[in-house]
């Protein structure tokens, strides 16, 4: 599982706000063209709400996406 | 594409053709290589270059008679270059590299006959392949001999045939020449060869009759393609036409040496040998825009000193064909030029495991055929990678990134909250269907009701208007299949609308329209307000002149060329036109698709096309080229800004020009637009999404982001009223800012917003994101 500790400290004290729960690091699967990546990433302990920061999405994940497209 | 397609493709580019002086040279020396490294003073390693290729290079480079300036394309810009003299310059000048180490010792012998130069290059290029060769000469050099030492050094040629002999052959004084000898040699050998440009000067009565061979005028009949004579292993050749021509020598020495390895191996001495020897090469090389430039003198008679040599080779052309690439950043970018694309095309679309490394050069083509106006083959990349594109999507290997933007954008604008399609008030029928296109009702909606209003006002017998797409976004994206239903649905509106006229002010929408509807008419809105409507009283002229650019989808469309110029010319506008222009003009970067699958590339394509021109100010005639040039410095009018100013900007300094409309509103305009015409010209009243009441507050760095990102006002908003309405959002209690997310696709879009206190139902949008990857639990 890749992990990301600098993400899980920027987004520290976070909250779902209709459980009202601090958002935990949390293991999350994400998919995309039939291929499957585990991460840890910031969730709601009760609803299971996730966050994908803006740092993920346009940086690792833009990035495995593009690969993935040229396969 | 099948390995028949692509050699269709490969034989329309030229580029990798030989140029004309080495297809013009008997044995195809490199001269491009040789005057490449001569005009950089590189003469070791242009001497390289002809020991490649010559047979005893330190004599043939003093003494070749050059046929190769006949063919130069630089007599016709100045005078040919002076190849001969060149050669004579680089061998004189370098240093003798040696023998080239010749390929490992095979078992066949081969009798050389006559120490002229057809013999000398066919014991060369035999010890160079690994035969024995046994040369029977009494005077080396045979004919050669005629020339005066200054002309050929005789050092120079001892020191070529102590090259010879170090590479193993074997030079033996001559006997007379009887039906013995050849039987005795052709026993003791694989072949034999009759090098006429010693033996015949030597023995002027030499009588081959004797020899049993065929005759024809006295001398032994060969066939001209092999050299072979009526005898299997014998060969002739050194006969003289005129003049003596060193390089023919070598030419009858290279392709007897041919012959002899085709008659070992039991293989046809004559097939596919048509390009031995000088032919026409199909390379076409432009000397448009090339200063004419004379040849450099000599100051003194016995040759080019080094540093005129080096000025001589800087004139060479280097002839090739890059008329496309040329022109084209696109075709630039990826390094290579047309047949190279093909090939790497063709591999990309047969991979089967592995990265499909072209699929963006694939989707980055604008399919302006700029390449195919100046090519002379017609070669075209749209073609091409149309025929990809479509074979991804098929084989279901299109990225879905590429092109997903630009396709939800015309499924808005062909949906039912874009769209609109409805006859003039109080008719049943129109003669003329007002058309504006989906670009120019996202850029300028009111010019659209402008030129509506207008139309209405002066044409007859009706007139209609449709919101729609024609097309053309599936059509670029290889999406054939959306096409064929929107064609289908539009023609049923024309038919239903009594068949009018299309009156259409997009040249991408004519493009298409003529090919998926050959049936309906159609003309430009510049053609109806040059030839039948006049111009609306308010058009007025600016003080400035602008630089022209025409759309890349007029190419084909003269007619939408030329009434734009009417009207520029009655309205008393001044412009100028860029080198490149009318058909031969460039895209904006939006044509193909190219923004979408390329952003980066369509900025440079249209930084590229607006610096075409000094002049600051661009004027243009299509939506989608305005805004795309309008990212740059230059301020960019479209012709409807002139034509019909409106009372937008009375007070206004540069009442012709604005900046474009990011990607983002374009849709926002069209749903406005025909709600707006609903209401104001046929009272109609439309239900509208709960969402769209929502308003969003961005600070022009935030707009820039969301815009660069294709994020949509729409989808910010929808996010947003989902979040408020269903709690579904993360909230970050140090600064109250709200994250949350919505799904209306393949594309997940992340919001980070807080409410207004002092505004309820604004929110002010601080970031926005997107990514394709799915959560699993989605």
């Amino acid at each position: 599982m890749q992990r990301f500790p600098e993400l899980i400290e920027k987004y520290a004290g976070w909250r779902c706000e209709r459980c009202n729960e601090v958002l935990v690091p949390g293991p999350v699967r994400l998919e995309y063209l039939n291929v499957t990546f585990d991460v840890e990433l910031p969730v709601c302990p009760k609803c299971a709400q996730t966050l994908i920061p803006e740092e993920l999405a346009t940086g690792k994940m833009l990035e495995v996406e593009r690969i993935l497209e040229d396969k | 594409m099948d390995q028949k397609t692509l050699r269709e493709f490969e034989w329309r580019c030229i580029q990798e053709e030989p140029p004309f002086c080495q297809t013009a040279c008997p044995i195809h020396v490199d001269v491009r290589g040789l005057t490449r490294h001569m005009s950089r003073g590189e003469v070791q390693a242009a001497r390289k270059v002809l020991a490649r290729i010559m047979p005893l290079p330190g004599v043939l480079g003093l003494i070749c008679d050059h046929p190769c300036e006949r063919k130069c394309r630089r007599a016709d810009v100045g005078q040919a270059i002076r190849i001969g003299e060149l050669e004579r310059a680089c061998i004189r000048n370098s240093q003798d590299i040696g023998g080239i180490p010749p390929l490992p010792r095979r078992e066949e012998q081969v009798s050389v006959l006559g120490g002229g130069f057809s013999s000398l290059s066919l014991a060369w290029d035999l010890a160079r392949k690994g035969f024995g060769v046994d040369l029977f000469a009494d005077r080396i050099g045979g004919s050669l001999l005629v020339l005066p030492e200054e002309r050929l050094p005789r050092q120079a040629l001892e020191a070529e045939m102590t090259k010879m002999i170090g590479m193993g052959v074997s030079v033996h004084g001559i006997r007379a020449l009887t039906a013995d000898l050849l039987d005795t040699l052709l026993a003791e050998s694989s072949a034999v060869y009759l090098g006429l440009d010693d033996l015949l000067p030597n023995e002027p009565l030499l009588d081959f009759s004797i020899l049993g061979l065929e005759l024809e005028l006295g001398l032994p009949r060969v066939d001209l393609v092999s050299l072979a004579t009526s005898r299997r292993g014998v060969y002739c050749g050194g006969w003289q036409e005129r003049e003596l021509s060193p390089v023919n020598m070598a030419l009858h020495g290279r392709k007897v040496a041919l012959s002899i390895e085709r008659q070992i191996q039991g293989a046809s001495l004559t097939a596919a040998r048509e390009k031995e020897g000088p032919y026409l090469t199909r390379q076409d090389t432009s000397i448009e825009g090339v200063t004419v430039r004379p040849a450099v003198p000599m100051a003194v008679s016995t040759g080019y000193l080094p540093d005129e040599a080096r000025a001589e080779a800087v004139r060479c052309l280097q002839c090739d064909c890059m008329r496309c690439v040329d022109v084209c950043p696109y075709l630039e970018r990826y390094k290579a030029w047309p047949k190279r694309y093909a090939r790497e095309i063709y591999n990309n679309l047969s991979v089967v495991h592995g990265q499909r490394q072209s699929n963006t050069m694939i989707n980055s083509c604008s399919w302006c055929r700029l390449c195919e106006y100046v090519c002379p083959h017609d070669f075209s990349m749209a073609e091409l990678t149309g025929l990809a594109r479509r074979e991804m999507v098929t084989a279901k290997k299109m990225p879905p990134s590429a092109h997903d933007f630009a396709l939800r954008d015309y499924a808005f604008s062909t949906s039912s909250r874009a769209s609109l399609a409805r006859l003039e008030p109080g008719k049943d029928a129109c003669n003329h269907l007002f058309f504006p296109g989906c670009q120019l009702s996202g850029s300028s909606p009111r010019h659209v009701k402008m030129v509506y209003d207008f139309l209405r006002s002066r044409l007859d017998g009706g007139v209609g208007l449709m919101l729609d797409c024609c097309g053309a976004p599936p059509r670029w994206a290889g999406r054939e299949d959306l096409l064929t239903p929107n064609a289908e649905r539009i023609r049923e509106t024309w038919d239903s609308f009594g068949r009018p006229r299309l009156v259409l002010a997009c040249s991408t929408c004519a493009m298409i329209f003529a090919d998926i509807l050959p049936q309906v008419e159609s003309i430009s809105l510049w053609q109806v307000l040059d030839e039948e409507t006049g111009l609306p009283e308010e058009a007025r002229a600016d003080k400035d002149i602008f630089f022209l650019h025409d759309p890349c989808t007029t190419r084909d469309l003269p007619a939408f060329r030329e009434s734009v110029r009417n009207l520029l010319a009655r309205v008393g506008l001044k412009i100028e036109e860029p080198s490149l222009t009318a058909e031969l003009t460039e895209c904006c970067g939006y044509g193909g698709l190219m923004d979408c699958a390329n952003p980066e590339m369509a900025r440079e394509q249209a930084a590229r096309r607006a610096a075409r021109s000094e002049k600051a100010r661009i004027l243009v005639y299509c939506a989608i080229c305005r805004d795309e040039l309008a990212r740059g410095d230059k301020k960019v009018a479209h012709l409807l800004d002139v034509l019909f100013p409106g009372s937008q900007y009375p007070q206004s300094t540069e009442p012709l020009v604005r900046t474009g409309r990011g990607m983002a509103d374009r849709q926002e305009n069209r749903a406005r637009l025909r709600a707006a015409l609903l209401d104001q010209i046929w009272s109609e009243d439309m239900a509208r999404e709960p969402w769209e009441t929502l308003r969003l507050a961005l600070d022009p760095e935030t707009q820039e982001l969301v815009d660069k990102r294709r994020i949509l006002s729409d989808d910010l908003r929808r996010a947003i009223y989902h979040a408020e309405e269903h709690g579904n959002r993360l909230v970050d209690p140090a600064t109250g800012r709200y994250v949350c997310m919505h799904k209306p696709g393949a594309v997940t879009y992340w919001v980070e917003y807080t409410s207004l206190p002092d505004d309820p139902g604004c929110f002010r949008v601080h970031r926005a994101w997107s990514h394709r990857m799915q959560l699993e639990a989605d």
